[in-house]
C-alpha cells in the first residue's frame, strides 16, 4: 500500500496557486483536485493496451494462451479479460467449457506468436488505445496461443463459459469482465517474468473461444 | 468543457470562501472539492457526442462504418462507447450470431453514405450532443456507413451479435444491444468514478471502423457511439 509521501506548507500571502471553480453566482470557491492511483499516475493517463486473442478451438487440457511480462522492469497490470465466444458457428453440445487461470512465473514453451498493431484477425495482437503512448515492440510483453505447456505459479481463479450459439450466455459473455471488479484493492498485477495463462479443464466442450484483454503499464 | 476558472491565496482572517460541509452533529468541516481529469477538466463538463447509426443490413465482410477524425480536425476524439444490437423487431429464426472486427484505421475510408448532423431523420447516421450549449463538431468529423473500403492500423477485437428472434430463449437480442464493445477497463466496475486505464483515443487523422465477418444473417444491425472531443 502507499500513503501520502508529501505535504505542502501554507505560506500566509505567498506560495503556489491552487486551483478552484465558482460555479453559479461564484461566491463560494470549490477546490478542483485530479484523481491519481497509488502509484501517483493521473486519471486515465496510464499507457494502455488491448490484447485481442483469436477463436481458439476448445480442447481438453488445452493451454489456450498466455499474457508474460518479460520486460525487466516493467509492471503490467491486467484490468480486464473478455472472453469472446465464436458464436456464428453452429456447434452441439450442452456444457461449458472449463477455464483456469493461472500466474506463471517463466515463458511458456511452443505455442503461435503475436502480432503488433497488425490488421490481422488471425493471430494475438497488441494494440494501442492511444498511438501516443509507447510501442510494445521490444518490450519483451509477448502472447502465446496454444502452448504446449506452461509453468504455473499459482492458480487464480477460473471460469466456465458457454460455446453454444443458440445460448444467450454465449453473447452476453462477451460484456463481463472476468477479472473481479470491486471499487477499492488491487488489479491483477504481473511483475517481470510472470505471466497469465489459462488452460481449460478436463471438458472438451465445443466451438471456440477468442479473448479481449485490456491492460496498462508503468 | 469547464477548465478551472479561478485560485485562492490563504490568507488568515480573509479571503475567498472555500466550499465545506459539515454533517451530522455538524462540528468538523468536510473539504468539498470538484474531480477533474488530468487535462484540468471539470467532472462531465467535457462535449460529449453520440451517434446512432441506422439500420445497414447484414453482409458478408461488409464494412459498415467508419467514424474518422480528420487530420485537421483540431480535436482528440475520446470513444467511450460503442455498442451493436441486431434490429429485433423483425422475426428471425437463425441462430447464429453474426461477427464485427473493429479496427484502427490511419487514413479516411472511400465510398459510404454520409451522415447528418442533429437531424430528425432516422434513414442516415445522425451525430448528436448531449448538451446543445456544446460546439458543434467539425466537418473534418465524419462518419460514413457502408464504406467501400477502409485503410486498416491494427485490429483491435472481434465482437459478436445476436441476429436472432423468434427463439423463444433469445432474451439477449435485446439484453445485449447496450453492451459497450470497446469498454476496456469500465463494463462492470461497480462504484468507480475514475480508471487509472485510458479510454480509446482518436487523434487526427485517425478512424475507427468495423468489418462484418463471412457469416451472414437475414438481419440488419444498427449501431450507438458516444464519444468526447476536446
Amino acid at each position: 500500500m502507499a500513503l501520502a509521501n508529501d505535504t505542502i506548507k501554507i505560506t500566509p500571502g505567498s506560495g503556489a496557486t491552487v486551483a478552484t471553480h465558482a460555479p453559479g453566482s461564484g461566491t463560494t470557491e470549490y477546490q478542483v483536485v485530479t484523481m491519481a492511483d497509488s502509484t501517483g499516475h493521473l486519471v486515465e493517463t496510464k499507457p494502455t493496451y488491448l490484447l485481442a486473442i483469436p477463436q481458439i478451438t476448445n480442447t481438453a487440457n488445452r493451454f489456450h494462451w498466455e499474457l508474460f511480462n518479460g520486460s525487466s522492469a516493467t509492471t503490467i497490470t491486467v484490468r480486464a479479460v473478455y472472453p469472446v465466444p465464436q458464436t456464428d458457428v453452429a456447434v452441439v453440445g450442452a456444457v461449458s467449457a472449463r477455464y483456469d487461470f493461472y500466474r506463471t512465473t517463466a515463458w511458456g514453451s511452443g505455442g503461435t506468436a503475436h502480432n503488433f498493431e497488425s490488421s490481422s484477425t488471425l493471430s494475438a495482437n497488441f494494440s494501442r488505445v492511444d498511438t501516443n503512448d509507447p510501442s510494445l515492440v521490444g518490450s519483451g510483453i509477448s502472447c502465446l496461443t496454444v502452448l504446449t505447456s506452461i509453468t504455473t505459479g499459482a492458480w487464480l481463479f477460473q471460469s466456465y463459459v458457454f460455446p453454444e450459439e443458440t445460448n444467450p450466455a454465449a453473447v452476453l459473455i462477451q460484456g463481463i469482465n472476468l477479472i473481479p471488479q470491486r471499487t477499492w484493492g488491487k488489479e491483477l498485477v504481473l511483475r517481470p517474468s510472470q505471466g497469465l495463462a489459462i488452460k481449460q479443464g478436463t471438458i472438451a466442450s465445443v466451438g471456440a473461444t477468442g479473448w479481449l484483454l485490456a491492460f496498462t503499464t508503468e | 468543457m469547464t477548465l478551472t476558472n479561478n485560485s485562492v491565496l490563504v490568507t488568515p482572517g480573509s479571503g475567498a470562501t472555500l466550499a465545506t460541509n459539515s454533517p451530522g452533529s455538524g462540528t468538523t468541516e468536510y473539504h468539498v472539492a470538484i474531480p477533474a481529469t488530468a487535462a484540468g477538466h471539470l467532472a462531465e463538463s467535457v462535449p460529449t457526442y453520440t451517434v446512432q447509426l441506422p439500420q445497414i443490413d447484414g453482409a458478408a465482410n461488409r464494412y459498415h462504418w467508419e467514424l474518422f477524425n480528420g487530420a485537421t480536425s483540431g480535436l482528440t476524439l475520446t470513444v467511450r462507447y460503442v455498442a451493436g444490437a441486431s434490429s429485433s423487431d423483425t422475426i428471425t429464426t437463425n441462430n447464429l450470431a453474426n461477427r464485427f472486427d473493429l479496427f484502427r484505421t490511419t487514413a479516411l475510408s472511400s465510398g459510404g453514405t454520409a451522415f447528418t448532423t442533429e437531424s430528425s431523420s432516422t434513414a442516415s447516421a445522425n451525430f448528436c450532443r448531449w448538451d446543445t450549449n456544446d460546439s458543434a463538431l467539425p466537418s473534418t468529423v465524419t462518419l460514413k456507413t457502408v464504406v467501400t473500403s477502409i485503410t486498416t492500423g491494427a485490429w483491435l477485437c472481434p465482437r459478436f451479435v445476436t441476429a436472432a428472434l423468434g427463439v423463444a430463449s433469445r432474451w439477449d437480442v435485446t439484453m445485449a444491444d447496450r453492451l459497450n464493445w470497446l469498454a476496456g477497463e469500465a463494463t462492470d466496475d461497480p462504484g468507480v468514478e475514475w480508471l487509472s486505464s485510458k479510454p480509446f483515443v482518436l487523434r487526427p487523422g485517425q478512424g475507427l471502423a468495423i468489418r462484418q465477418g463471412t457469416v451472414v444473417s437475414a438481419r440488419s444491425f444498427v449501431w450507438l457511439l458516444e464519444f468526447e472531443a476536446v
